[in-house]
């Protein structure tokens, strides 16, 4: 029994080291995710030594922006919270930041911190490739120029990442599936 | 044939209480989940900043960041409070671990019981039980009865005679605190997110791959977005319950962790009473809450930090002498009354007698 014991116990912890350690080479330094985290998350490495994978922040989000990693993200990914602003946009209400047990969503100031910053992808925007398009210009932060074109470019330092522009862009949500969800304006780590 | 009596009293059974707390725990946490009410799930659980937090979840975020968070804390230190005030409380009423490894292996489950059941059929001793005891079972009782007194009561006496005739308790495999594998495991859950610097046992444990199918589920229909996340964590959880079978008392950290944290628990745990239980005021050699308990633990015991609070010796106990709350019974003075009144117990002291041979030889028959 003491035997049994000590093998199971073994075994065990083997398991959990072994387990740790080939995610961690797996992921690499973190590279294996571009994903966007909840506001007060963006120290990614904090962020990953708190987030226990409990979920509240997705539910509580009044907007929907907060959705959740799948296996495909990599086991280290999996079930940690991440922005999709296909769903709705970041209003900076902290009900997450609030909500988030073990603080791996720190206190977040949208005037200074970021999510991210949005990239324009001319190949998919409207106003690029055909022009009369201006369903981005809705950015609070005027972090959203247009030139004499009427084509959009973003203000790196106004844009936090608040991901309005994602939401409004109407570029590959009607049109035929290509095998990627992208639109043509789309917040990406800072 | 103890089920078949407690269901002709009003009062529920705790396994019956038990299992409308569960259910109705997680219709809440379902309803919750898929409804964006944000309460949760058992990782923490609460409305808004107000939340409970899995204990181990966040004793390893701390040895993973190396950080101290307040609010965290917070939390753990009224997580910790509560634990120490029920114990493994979480383990037989909330946990959806237990319930879901007799879904996936049935016909294992509660061995210890099961066992008494087969046998009390098999002794046919069963077949009396409903019908009043005829003299010639009363005569047998008696017999047994006084079989087991201590020398120096005569056997005429054995049933008014409450100083003598009482039998030491049984105790259980598990009774007292033992340090065994699980807490091994804890002890690796530790170090290992204080070596990796993120909570390493987070990724694969079953309450949270439990929610995490449930999420998944949620995001494919209501979001359509299936992922792998739909077969791999419910295969991973199938794995840990079905495979290694034994996950609650082999491996599980945070039944580790609640047992530990059960220091001095005396208000919410089975209390016996004595003047009641055949086996401390008749010296019947009944062994029925020991051989019926999933933990392997013996109420009579005092101290006993692996008792998950199940109620299943309560509900078992043949002169209901156990109860959970500890209402203070009066005591019931006439013993061959109560043997009449409860005819059960003829068949739960067979199965007891029956029984005990195998309990004795394996632990795992008990601990399964």
């Amino acid at each position: 029994m003491e035997r049994r014991t000590f093998l199971y116990g073994a075994g065990g912890c083997a398991v959990l080291l072994a387990l740790g350690g080939t995610v961690k080479v797996l992921d690499g330094n973190g590279e294996a995710s571009d994903a966007l985290r909840p506001p007060g998350g963006q120290d990614e490495d904090r962020f990953r030594s708190l987030c226990i994978r409990c979920d509240k922040c997705r539910t509580v989000c009044p907007e929907d922006c907060v959705s959740v990693s799948s296996i495909e993200d990599g086991l280290l990914n999996a079930r940690l919270p991440r922005l999709d602003f296909h769903q709705g946009k970041c209003t900076f209400c902290d009900l997450c930041i609030e909500a988030c047990p073990t603080g791996a969503l720190e206190a977040f100031d949208p005037a200074s911190d970021k999510i991210g910053i949005a990239v324009v992808d001319p190949d998919r925007c409207i106003a690029y490739v055909s022009g009369s398009c201006d369903r981005c210009d809705v950015c609070e932060y005027d972090a959203i120029v247009f030139d004499e074109m009427k084509r959009p470019s973003v203000v790196e330092e106004k844009c936090n990442g608040c991901g309005a522009c994602t939401e409004a862009c109407t570029a590959n949500v009607f049109l035929s599936f290509d095998g990627d969800r992208r639109r043509a304006i789309e917040v990406v780590r800072a | 044939m103890t089920e078949k009596e407690v269901k002709k009293s009003s009062r529920p059974t705790v396994t019956q209480v038990r299992t409308a707390v569960l259910i109705v725990a997680f219709v809440g946490i379902a309803v919750g989940l898929a409804f964006h009410i944000g309460w949760g799930t058992l990782s923490s659980m609460g409305i808004g900043a107000i939340a409970a937090i899995c204990p181990l979840g966040a004793l390893e975020t701390f040895v993973a960041s190396k950080t101290l968070i307040p609010r965290m804390v917070i939390a753990l230190i009224a997580v910790v409070v509560i634990a120490i005030l029920v114990g493994r409380m979480f383990c037989s009423w909330i946990c959806p671990v237990p319930p879901l490894s007799k879904f996936f292996r049935p016909g294992k489950k509660d061995k210890a019981g099961e066992k008494n059941a087969e046998k009390t059929a098999e002794n046919g001793a069963s077949g009396a039980v409903a019908a009043p005891l005829t003299a010639e079972e009363q005569a047998t009782l008696k017999a047994a009865t006084s079989h087991h007194h201590e020398e120096g009561c005569s056997s005429e006496k054995g049933h008014h005679c409450g100083a003598c005739g009482s039998l030491s308790p049984v105790g259980g495999k598990r009774d007292g605190r033992k340090i065994d594998s699980r807490h091994w495991v804890l002890g690796g859950s530790l170090v290992s997110a204080a070596i990796f610097g993120f909570p390493v046992f987070c990724l694969i444990c079953p309450i949270g791959l439990v929610f995490a199918t449930a999420i998944a589920v949620v995001r494919a229909v209501g979001y359509q977005e299936p992922t792998w996340s739909l077969l791999i964590f419910p295969a991973i959880l199938i794995v840990e319950l079905v495979v290694l079978r034994k996950w609650c008392h082999k491996f599980c950290p945070m039944g580790a962790l609640l047992s530990l944290l059960n220091w001095g628990n005396n208000k919410i745990r089975p209390k016996v009473n004595e003047e009641v239980c055949l086996r401390s005021a008749k010296g019947t050699d009944c062994q029925v809450c020991v051989n019926v308990c999933p933990e392997g633990l013996d109420p009579h015991s005092k101290h006993i930090p692996e008792c998950t609070k199940c109620g299943l010796c309560v509900d078992a106990c043949p002169s209901k002498a156990i109860s959970l709350l500890g209402r203070s019974k009066k005591p019931v003075l006439a013993g061959s009354e109560v043997a009449v009144k409860k005819p059960a117990f003829v068949g739960s002291e067979s199965a007891a007698k029956t029984t005990t041979p195998d309990l004795g030889d394996d632990a795992d028959l008990v601990l399964d």
